[in-house]
């Protein structure tokens, strides 16, 4: 079964802490672009895969949360 | 961090699509009871241009404090399991707030997805389960 890029970065575990408070653009179980600035990243990202629906996502810090 | 390990995978998050009337974009969306309405960070409405906002601005309570939020309509958000959509919610109203970094990911409220499941969290095995009520 094709895993989805959601569930290619949960699976990452601890090596996703290297892009903690970034945002991450993925396709295809790859990251494929990561910054600050969402905007410039997934521009970036398109630019290379302009036809793919991308996911994005920013890498929350791992502390005390209360939403 | 304790002990060297990332513990952010243990929070209720999903997979999402949420679309404009022009563009698409899926994200990680945090499932959350004690939210009454479901808000998409400024960030990710930037990717969707072609929203459009109603006049009337929104007034959001939150643990950290009080933020304006704008309210708009998304053409559809989904669920998504592994790489299928397994619910649909078409033409929402949703929350946007006026700044950036307010939130780090979608949160989806007790408005939209409560209504039609019971969501349980299995926080030690890592799961969500939506069954519809």
């Amino acid at each position: 079964m094709k895993k989805s890029e959601f569930e290619y970065v949960m699976s990452l575990g601890n090596a996703l802490g290297k892009y903690v408070e970034k945002w991450i653009v993925v396709l295809d179980n790859n990251i494929v672009a990561t910054g600050e600035n969402l905007k410039e990243v997934y521009q970036k990202a398109k630019e290379k895969h302009p036809n793919e629906r991308l996911f994005v996502m920013k890498v929350p810090a791992d502390k005390i949360m209360v939403l | 961090m304790r002990s060297g390990v990332y513990r952010t995978l243990l929070l209720p998050l999903i997979h999402i699509c949420i679309e404009s009337l022009e563009e698409s974009i899926e994200t990680d969306a945090l499932v959350d009871s004690g939210a009454t309405k479901t808000i998409i960070p400024k960030e990710i409405t930037e990717l969707l241009p072609s929203l459009k906002y109603e006049e009337q601005a929104a007034e959001v309570t939150g643990a950290g404090g009080i933020f304006g939020a704008r309210v708009t309509r998304l053409k559809k958000l989904a669920l998504i399991k592994n790489v299928t959509p397994f619910a649909n919610f078409v033409q929402i109203e949703v929350l946007v707030p006026d700044h950036e970094g307010i939130l780090p990911y979608v949160i989806l409220g007790r408005d939209n997805v409560f209504r039609r499941f019971d969501v349980t969290f299995h926080e030690r095995r890592r799961k969500l389960t939506f069954t519809k009520s």
